[in-house]
């Protein structure tokens, strides 16, 4: 095994240990909505929600970082340049997450100076990490980028797959950059704040997962590397050709100029053609496959990747992107529900595949089965659903009472708030969102188990 | 738009690309598996994303730009499984043909 798969392994680590902070952020939060005074002021909403939030780039974030030292070996033949410059980022990402994570819980916020900035919370939603944090944060991306580009140099070899996550490297790492400015202009600063969290997460998020999954493909699947090049190309196009622009459904009351609301609801929605895309594709390679394969599940999850993100981007985004229902459902629990279930199909499905196959390998198991992914697999999938199904009622009754029919004053707010739609919601969201951290327990102790005993292999019958 | 309007209009949107997927994944998993069932129910599912269409065309306060958009989608959209299914197989057949 190449020194960068065991980087990757310890990447994969890291990913799910934050994936556990992440669950526990969003199960105090959720209790928060049920029982207003829960654990506070030790540890209130907001901060709980930081951890959530934060918790979830970051592990993701690790995810990806840790599926790219995985596959990049491979798909070059060579050690990954610079492994152990990447190693000491590993062990700096490590430490500087938990000294931000334990300060955003024990010191939780400071001045409005420069001094908070630097040292507590940059406060910026989804950027909170303070200033020294988020350079640490852009040194990790840099080493990164030097690792695939290096090692690419270094070998004298380039793929379709690799030149397209090389170019996305650049957007990833220069758009991060938009985290630091300071600016007082709260319209001018939210604009390009949108800047960053969109096209990370809708356009240059998308490609990086989208090369991850070829390589994925290739592997699981054994799709040849022609065909998983060009669905790239296609889907990538497709999804920046309708991503880039669709930063506009993002623009509703921070003071945006009014043509940006219908040129991010036109393109936003084209945004489930690539998705669909995916889905039929997804279909074919499985069917031909008859579902079968050594690894069910990195199989498993990669069709829950396929369809959570076409139902949770696609469908979900669609029934609230158009101007005028945006208009209403903009900032409710309705867009949280959106953004549950396109964030879990998009990417935490993908991620989770990725972290069966390397485990296939890392275990030498010809086959990697067990009984407990697939309870995980059904808890967590279960649990997600029926949280975006509880959030979603909530935030329709927030978009119904509040917006629609109250005019957005305070009086509607308080009236949405107390609604039986929205406060059945909460509770129906906390009962999810217990099976999804049970369905998490499941998930960490079978990643720990599975592969471990050997499976003998099915015996195959002559066609 | 009244607060009634709006939820119905979401609603009829989410619908409409939910169809669509089930065209998609219908059309695909019958072509695939060879059964006649799965493609009618495909074209069965595509009828109802019209009626959708129709039902956001002819019901909702949406202006009329996005009522176009909606009703040329739709026009377009029932092209789109079989080229994209046509185009799947016919990059398979070709990968396996190549030495």
């Amino acid at each position: 095994m190449y020194q960068s798969q065991r980087l990757a392994l310890k990447y994969f680590t890291a990913a799910i240990v934050v994936f556990g902070v992440m669950v526990i952020g969003g199960l105090i939060a959720a209790t928060d909505f049920v029982q207003p005074r829960f654990l506070y002021p030790e540890l209130p909403f907001n901060i709980a929600k930081i951890l959530h939030i934060d918790g979830l780039i970051v592990w993701l974030l690790t995810g990806f970082i840790g599926a790219v030292y995985w596959f990049l070996p491979g798909e070059l033949g060579r050690e990954t340049e610079g492994v152990r410059l990447a190693e000491i980022m590993f062990w700096i990402l490590c430490a500087a997450v938990a000294v931000v994570f334990a300060v955003f819980v024990l010191v939780q916020y400071g001045g409005s100076d420069q001094f908070a900035m630097w040292f507590i919370n940059q406060g910026r939603k989804y950027v909170e990490a303070p200033r020294w944090a988020a350079i640490g944060i852009v040194l990790v991306m840099l080493v990164f980028a030097y690792n695939v580009v290096f090692t690419a140099i270094r070998a004298r070899r380039m793929t379709g797959i690799l030149a397209v996550m090389m170019i996305d490297l650049v957007p990833l790492v220069v758009l991060y950059l938009d985290a630091f400015p300071v600016i007082e202009n709260m319209s001018v600063d939210l604009y390009w704040w949108w800047w960053l969290v969109h096209m990370w997460v809708e356009a240059t998020w998308e490609v990086l997962i989208g090369c991850i999954v070829a390589l994925a493909l290739m592997q699981l699947l054994n799709t040849p590397r022609r065909i998983v090049e060009i669905w790239l190309y296609i889907e990538v196009g497709l999804v920046l050709g309708t991503g880039i622009l669709g930063l506009g459904h993002h623009y509703f009351w921070i003071g945006t100029p009014q043509y940006w609301l219908g040129i991010g609801g036109l393109f936003s929605a084209f945004e489930p053609l690539p998705l669909l895309g995916m889905v039929i594709h997804a279909v074919y390679d499985a069917g031909t496959q008859h579902m079968k394969t050594t690894n069910q599940p990195s199989l498993f999850w990669m069709m829950a990747e396929a369809f959570g993100n076409f139902l949770g981007g696609g469908m979900w985004g669609f029934m609230m992107t158009l101007p005028q229902i945006n208009l209403y459902s903009h900032g409710t629990q309705w867009t949280v529900s959106h953004g549950h279930f396109a964030f879990w199909g998009a990417y935490a499905c993908g991620v989770i595949s990725v972290i069966y196959l390397a485990l296939q390998k890392t275990r030498g198991a010809e086959v990697l089965e067990s009984g407990a992914w697939k309870w995980s697999f059904a808890l967590l999938n279960i649990g997600l659903i029926g949280m975006v199904g509880s959030l979603l009622v909530s935030g329709m009754a927030q978009a119904f009472y509040e917006r629609a029919i109250g005019g957005s004053t305070l009086q509607a707010f308080i009236t949405a708030q107390s609604s039986p739609w929205f406060t059945q919601g909460m509770v129906a969201r906390l009962a999810f969102g217990v099976i999804f951290a049970v369905g998490y327990v499941w998930l960490v102790y079978d990643l720990l188990t599975i592969g471990r005993r050997r499976v003998p292999a099915p015996i195959l019958e002559p066609a | 738009m009244s607060a009634e309007q709006m939820l119905e209009t979401s609603i009829l949107l989410g619908l409409f690309v939910l169809l669509a997927g089930g065209y998609g994944v219908l059309y695909g998993l019958g072509q695939l598996r060879r059964r006649r069932d799965l493609v009618m129910a495909s074209f069965a599912s595509y009828g109802l994303q019209c009626m959708v269409a129709a039902a956001v065309l002819l019901f909702t306060p949406l202006l009329g730009w996005w009522k176009a958009f909606i009703g040329l989608s739709c026009a377009l959209y029932c092209l789109l499984p079989p080229i994209t299914w046509r185009y799947l197989t016919l990059l398979h057949r070709l990968e396996e043909h190549e030495p």
